[in-house]
């Protein structure tokens, strides 16, 4: 329990540890101006706005756990 | 290039504050430049970086045709291959609904690709307060409502539907946001990188776990992927609460950024 959740919670902070730094070195830009950018392709406009309805859906309403030792 | 043909002036509420006006200008080689206004250069003699960022680009900032969209690029690819297999996993979970949903926007995006399916632009004038007041309507349906039942779900159906209506077709011609718009130039793909790499491990993570959770006795203690943490985070209706308004935050962020592209 405790190990998933540091897992995920150090992605989290090395990401913005990266991106902080980055921007500040001007090696970087801003999550928004790269968001804005790759949101010109209508992929991965559609491709993002689907998977943000799948983590609402997936926790707020379907199936959000499954049954251990049934795969 | 072709000149852009002439539109009518339209608002958007999501396009940056303080946006001066500026317009397209083609050289006799056709290639489009952008000509600015006083106050633009005066903006831009404040913004440094962006306004060096400008001068080495240049036409980067050219506006996007139809065929753009259909642009099969490393992002089209890879983001393609991630719909595939978040939708494996959701076969492999026997999550049909999931799964179809997935399974089906994948394959609309496919043929779309091929230029198989017709689409227009669109003009998009004050549509912000419209979304918000959506989001926040959504949002009290989402907080009285039960987790898993049948009103929470109509709601995020209703979200999903909107959202992705709103996100499919281009918007028109926009001076303003063809003069704004972010270059792709290599700090974009620095940033692009961390977060894919950030993305990546967390679901490398969470693949191993629900695998490794799913073929043991009480593997989901054992081996918790994220969903197993939040759901029973997620029945305190104050958690419940705040993931309602992060999730529908970021997606009113997602199309902000849709209106900004």
């Amino acid at each position: 329990m405790i190990r998933s959740t540091v897992v995920f919670l150090m992605c989290g902070v090395a990401l913005f540890v990266v991106l902080r730094s980055g921007v500040r070195r001007g090696a970087m830009v801003t999550s928004a101006r790269m968001f804005e950018r790759a949101m010109a392709n209508r992929t991965i406009r559609i491709a993002m706005v689907l998977v943000w309805w799948w983590l609402g859906w997936h926790f707020l309403v379907g199936q959000t756990v499954d049954p251990g030792g049934g795969l | 290039m072709t000149s852009p043909a002439p539109t009518p002036r339209r608002s958007h509420l999501f396009r940056r504050s303080g946006g001066a006006p500026a317009r397209l200008a083609h050289d006799e080689s056709g290639a489009a430049g952008l000509a600015h206004d006083e106050p633009r250069a005066a903006r831009l003699a404040h913004d440094e970086p962006r306004a060096a960022r400008l001068a080495r680009t240049g036409p980067a900032h050219a506006p996007r045709s139809d065929d753009d969209a259909r642009t099969l690029t490393f992002g089209t690819v890879a983001w393609l291959v991630v719909l595939a297999a978040v939708t494996g996993v959701q076969l492999s979970r026997r999550a049909w609904p999931d799964a179809l949903t997935l399974l089906a926007v994948l394959g609309v995006l496919v043929v779309d690709l091929t230029g198989s399916l017709r689409h227009g632009t669109v003009t998009v004038s004050h549509t912000g307060p419209a979304i918000i007041g959506a989001a926040v309507l959504v949002g009290l349906v989402l907080f009285v409502a039960p987790r898993h039942g049948t009103v929470a779900g109509l709601a995020v159906v209703a979200s999903g539907a909107a959202a992705l209506a709103y996100a499919w077709p281009d918007r028109a011609d926009d001076d303003h946001v063809a003069a704004d718009r972010p270059v792709w130039d290599r700090p974009t793909s620095r940033t692009a990188l961390a977060w894919s790499a950030a993305w990546i491990a967390a679901c490398l993570w969470e693949l191993a776990m629900f695998v490794l959770g799913s073929h043991e006795t009480d593997g989901r203690n054992l081996y918790p992927a994220a969903s197993d943490l939040l759901d029973p985070v997620l029945d305190n209706p104050l958690a419940k609460a705040l993931f309602v308004v992060v999730w529908l935050a970021a997606g009113v962020g997602l199309l902000a950024r849709t209106d900004r592209r």
